[in-house]
């Protein structure tokens, strides 16, 4: 119980400190909410890379093309990447729209961008996946970041598409949570992910480092990570909302994790380099603080297991002894009610993460309710996560490969 | 790269606002556990006055000493006190100094009233069982499932009265009590004392439903 108890005060102390350091960062840096004024309008290529997307290919078609952006500055451009449905047939409908729509062997998403960048022209470069959705000002919003020549890329305000089931309810919730952490990492110019639904790249990075890279598991984690490593800036444009479909299943979604957090682990020992007081907040807080609450998380899921079990055994045995009859021990007394401090905190600490996800929804102009949807974040979120790192530790230490899955 | 160089005052900031939510919050749970600590010891104050107004009572009507004696709510004030003794051990840890004084005292009221008891029903005849229980929360195995066992038989039958003493507690009347009942290994634990049968080891509820 000593043991547990620390644990949870150790983890409440660092949880508390890392959110109050996020919040001070977000309200210090505010002016930086305000997106830079448009000077003029960049030559964009929209590359939408898809395998097997037949559910999702048309919306997403359909939503870039009802983009506000001078047409004549703005290219559309499909890479089917070897599918075996009906995606590249539905694309093909939208060639009389102006859309540019490439086949080729399946090669992976890396592959299929590099692909197009190729025989890009443009000036800055946006990826799009195939189940996501843009809104119609995302890139107006977005372009005036580029003004400043260290800018190499955009991102946007990722979120669930709609309400879904239970699963998507949680992810909708993470996706919100994260809305609020890609400003503020921006704010302290450690943005380490670039997603893959809708960032926006300047071409010559591309140029002068190589496209993406194609032997990863999470080619976003690579490319901002290569970003950083260059100490070009990563920007993020809070207000620009970009929809993604998340997996519905509970295998989808712990195959998507897996390669997530199994290319988290390969990319950050790729680039080691990066943990370091030369690359400031990113190599001294964010990149390690990632690291030890991956340690916490784990060991205090470990403890709380075990800790379930042993305690489980124990009430089993005492319960036997009686013959199940528990009505013979009970008694209540109202004195043996106590919350412990670390209750107290991880309470408080709620409270406040919550109100941060209200900023999210605030800021980047969402009015979905999520009363319930964040209690089921809370109840589930933690155990979810604490199993998609074990596996992935689990992977990655016994070299086990990961299938690409979205 | 302004906004990457670490800004070190930033986080000296957040680290005293962060220090001091936490040590608030460490304050106010303490505060409700010292609360509480002072609520038992109130009521080991006025359990204390209440078995010596027995006590006299009990000398002074020497006629007819057995019509007014009534210990009951007295035993369930005992057993809630431990009870809550008990509360107070998970939540503050078993070696903490203040609860172990207090459940020191305990064991003393519990002998108080155990000899009290004993002494009435001897003069009054009165069919009042009695068990003696001697456990140990650090050396014993199984005295979590007879301390199940034995607020299970308390509740069922309200003339038994049950006295669990911690055989840690290091205290002289109840060393003396431990050395009347030849309690002297730890590998015999827990023991059980009703009336003149001793059981060693864990005790099955049935065996003991037999004896009652």
């Amino acid at each position: 119980m000593v043991l547990a108890e620390t644990v949870a005060n150790i983890s409440i102390y660092l949880g508390l400190f890392t959110l109050i350091l996020f919040l001070v960062t977000f309200f210090e840096q505010k002016k930086e909410l305000k997106n830079p004024k448009i000077t003029r309008y960049y030559n964009v290529d929209i590359l939408i890379p898809a395998y097997n997307e037949e559910y999702s290919i048309e919306k997403t078609i359909q939503s870039v093309l009802n983009l506000d952006y001078p047409k004549n500055k703005l290219k559309i451009v499909v890479i089917d990447d070897g599918s075996t449905d009906n995606t590249y047939k539905l694309a093909k409908k939208f060639e009389k729209q102006g859309v540019i729509v490439y086949t080729k062997k399946n090669g992976g998403k890396a592959n299929a961008l590099n692909y197009a960048i190729k025989r890009s022209n443009a000036e800055v470069i946006f990826s799009l996946d195939a189940d996501s959705f843009v809104e119609k000002d995302n890139l107006k919003r977005m372009v005036g970041y580029f003004d400043n020549p260290n800018v190499m890329a955009v991102t946007p305000a990722l979120k669930i598409y709609g309400k879904g089931n239970w699963l998507q309810k949680v992810q909708g919730v993470e996706y919100l949570w994260g809305v609020f952490l890609r400003k503020v990492f921006a704010m302290l110019g450690s943005i380490h992910v670039t997603p893959g639904p809708f960032t926006g790249y300047r071409k010559i990075f591309f140029d002068r480092y190589g496209g993406y890279d194609e032997t990863t598991l999470t080619e976003d984690i690579e490319i901002a990570l290569r970003i950083q490593g260059k100490n070009y800036i990563i920007e993020n444009c809070m207000d620009a909302s970009v929809h993604t479909i998340g997996p519905k299943t509970f295998t989808g979604l712990f195959n998507q994790r897996l390669r997530w957090y199994r290319g988290f682990l390969d990319n950050t020992f790729k680039h080691k380099y990066l943990f370091s007081h030369k690359y400031g907040h990113l190599g001294l807080f964010v990149l390690p603080s990632s690291f030890i609450f991956i340690f916490i998380l784990l060991f205090a899921t470990l403890l709380t297991v075990y800790n379930l079990v042993i305690g489980a055994y124990k009430a089993f045995l005492n319960l036997n002894a009686i013959n199940f009859n528990f009505l013979g021990v009970w008694q209540f007394d109202i004195f043996n009610i106590y919350i412990p401090p670390f209750l107290i905190l991880g309470l408080f600490l709620l409270i406040i993460a919550y109100l941060v996800i209200m900023i999210a929804k605030r800021v980047s102009e969402d009015n979905t309710n999520i009363k319930f949807d964040y209690l089921l974040y809370i109840i589930l979120y933690w155990n979810l996560l604490a199993l998609w790192w074990f596996m992935a530790i689990i992977y990655k230490l016994c070299s086990i490969k990961v299938k690409w899955s979205k | 790269m302004d906004r990457r160089k670490f800004n070190g005052s930033r986080f000296f900031l957040v680290f005293i606002l962060t220090t001091f939510i936490f040590l608030m919050g460490l304050w106010f749970g303490q505060n409700m556990l010292k609360s509480k600590l002072s609520e038992i010891e109130k009521m080991q104050n006025d359990f204390r006055t209440e078995t010596s107004t027995l006590e006299v009572e009990y000398m002074f009507l020497n006629q007819k000493p057995c019509s007014i004696i009534n210990s009951s709510e007295l035993s369930k004030e005992l057993y809630q006190m431990g009870s809550r003794l008990e509360f107070m051990e998970e939540s503050y840890g078993k070696n903490n100094n203040d609860v172990l004084s207090l459940k020191g005292y305990y064991s003393l009221l519990e002998m108080r009233h155990w000899l009290f008891l004993e002494n009435v029903r001897q003069q009054c005849n009165y069919d009042i069982k009695t068990i003696l229980y001697f456990y140990s929360n650090v050396r014993c195995d199984r005295c979590d499932e007879q301390g199940y066992v034995l607020t299970f038989l308390r509740n069922e039958y309200p003339n038994l009265n049950v006295y669990s003493f911690d055989v840690d507690i290091d205290n002289s009347a109840l060393n003396m009590l431990k050395e009347h009942f030849n309690i002297n290994s730890f590998d015999n634990l827990p023991v059980i004392i009703f009336g003149n049968k001793t059981f060693e080891g864990f005790t099955p509820l049935k065996t003991l439903q037999n004896e009652l």
